[in-house]
């Protein structure tokens, strides 16, 4: 019994990870992440414009966004991915660098309001933030 | 007039020391993606956690053993020793996630680089431990936890839609999404009835020495101090669901969820959310460390307890010395705290019967509760918690992998 549960956790480990290949679905959630890291960044960017966050704050929290989007975007760029696909998955890689170079500009000026809120714009409209 | 001041204390504690990592990133991730839909899982886990640790107080009242204790003596060596072997593994991954979170929120106030704030919490919380009075280590967590009811304010300046938070608290299943929805619920459950809670409480119960005569005070501040920490909870789903579902974010960091009392209250509002992270797992990770230390030394029959000064009960000091050195090292691999919240999490809700089970059994033994026994109350409502727990035992590890740990 516990030998048969074992090769089903396994088996089912087997078809979640899909051999690493990004398929439609994962495309689907590597984009929501995306939206949501450059959604984040705008709200972020937001309080930064109107002196609602502490620099140390700003600097810290763009700097994690940052990073988490430059890791998607090296994955986008590297996985191997169905030829049907492929084009998107390195459109997005691409979408997701430009969005980490755009926080790594708020985390190198938390206090500089002008800066937050050209961001904040960027940002948005990547996202496309409700 | 001392027992009601005692008692004020007690719930004001327990309102600041409710709310851990577990609860943090599972009530606002919860919030941001289903909305209120999962309000309902709240009070479901409030009461379970109010269940269980009124039988764990009322143990320790009647017959003056802590859980552990007690599971050593009535279910037998090789069930103890699961049941030690699991909450020590769930133990460790949860205390790891909190001194990863006393880290983050630190390198939020400073910006301080993150490594070097790992160090500097772990030998701040071993002074801590070691010079400060265990009276005063509750007072100024519990204290200092109360920042967090920033939550409560943001919430409610966040405008929310009180019809449909109303609605949240009607149990339902999703219709949308329901893998991920069930996933949500044992995630909830399992951060509000961490087993690391009732070992604490129980233990502390022994400390302090309570007797018979303390079942009334223990009953009221369970009751009472996890109601109103509960409503932290449901503040933070609230909040998630406001700012964060209506902007698209999927909340993935700590600093995220301060974000979140930032936005409607202002620097200020963001300031006390971080600072109640701070004391929140900052405090959570002194419970967790001692829950663990108990857990063995209660196994193996060492001298025990924080009023003791370690030369007194040596073992005891050595294992909450070696558990922090342990979560240390783990956090410093760089694991992200957050994403192994959701683990430990879901692991501890896997080992929750394993500490519920034996903790029915032992308020149950007339034998050795004497008439301080469960009630029929106590017996129906433990029963029904023990079949949910069951339940949702089975089914964390295959809701975890289909849902992606809960990112699909």
């Amino acid at each position: 019994m516990l030998r048969v549960l074992v090769i089903a956790a396994l088996a089912v480990l087997l078809v979640g990870c899909n051999g690493g290949t990004v398929d439609r679905q994962a495309l689907t959630n590597d984009a929501a992440t995306l939206d949501s890291i450059a959604c984040e960044g705008a709200l972020l960017a937001h309080n930064a414009a109107r002196g609602k966050t502490t620099a140390n704050f700003t600097r810290e929290q763009a700097e994690e966004l940052a990073i988490q989007a430059s890791n998607l975007a090296d994955a986008l760029a590297k996985r191997p991915a169905l030829a049907s696909i492929e084009q998107r998955v390195r459109a997005k890689a691409k979408d997701a660098a430009r969005v980490s170079a755009t926080l790594h500009r708020l985390q190198d000026n938390p206090s500089d309001r002008d800066v937050a809120a050209t961001v904040e714009r960027q940002l948005a409209s990547f996202g496309g933030c409700p | 007039m001392n027992k009601l001041f005692g008692l004020a204390l007690g719930i004001l504690a327990a309102i600041g020391g409710f709310v851990d990592i577990g609860d943090l990133v599972f009530n606002t991730a919860a919030g941001a993606t289903f909305g209120y839909q999962l309000a309902w899982v709240i009070p479901v886990g409030v009461l379970g956690i109010i269940v269980y640790s009124e039988m764990c107080g009322r143990v320790a009242a009647a017959s003056g053993k802590a859980v552990f204790d007690a599971i050593r003596e009535r279910v037998g060596f090789k069930a103890a020793l699961g049941a030690l072997v699991s909450s020590e593994v769930v133990n460790l991954m949860t205390l790891a996630c909190e001194i990863g979170g006393v880290a983050i929120a630190l390198q939020l106030l400073s910006g301080l680089p993150y490594r070097w704030l790992i160090l500097l919490a772990v030998v701040g919380l071993v002074v801590i431990i070691w010079v400060t009075s265990f009276q005063w280590i509750e007072r100024l967590f519990g204290y200092g936890g109360l920042c967090m009811l920033v939550f409560a304010v943001a919430a409610v300046k966040s405008s929310p839609d009180w019809a449909e938070v109303g609605k949240g608290f009607v149990p339902h299943i999703a219709q949308n999404n329901t893998t991920l929805y069930l996933y949500f619920v044992i995630g909830l459950l399992g951060a509000a009835m961490t087993p690391y809670e009732v070992y604490f409480y129980s233990s502390g119960g022994v400390e302090e020495e309570w007797g018979p005569k303390d079942i009334g005070m223990n009953r009221a501040n369970a009751i009472v101090g996890y109601a109103l920490g509960g409503t932290l909870s449901i503040a933070l789903m609230i909040v998630g669901a406001t700012v964060f579902l209506g902007h698209g974010i999927s909340p993935e960091h700590l600093g995220t969820i301060a974000l979140g009392a930032g936005d409607p209250l202002g620097k200020v509002g963001l300031l006390l959310a971080i600072v109640g992270i701070l004391f929140a797992v900052g405090g959570a990770s002194i419970d967790t460390v001692f829950a663990g230390a108990y857990n063995l030394a209660q196994f193996c029959g060492w001298e025990w307890g924080r009023y003791r000064h370690p030369s007194g009960a040596p073992r005891f000091a050595l294992t909450w010395f070696v558990l922090l050195i342990l979560a240390m090292g783990i956090v410093m691999t760089g694991v992200d705290p957050v994403v192994l919240t959701e683990y430990a999490v879901i692991f501890s809700v896997v080992a929750l019967p394993l500490t519920y089970l034996p903790i029915l059994l032992v308020a149950n033994d007339r034998a050795y509760m004497g008439r301080y026994g469960n009630g029929r109350i106590a017996n129906v409502l433990g029963v029904i918690y023990l079949v949910v727990i069951l339940v949702i035992s089975l089914s964390a590890i295959p809701l975890m992998i289909l849902t992606n740990t809960g990112q699909n």
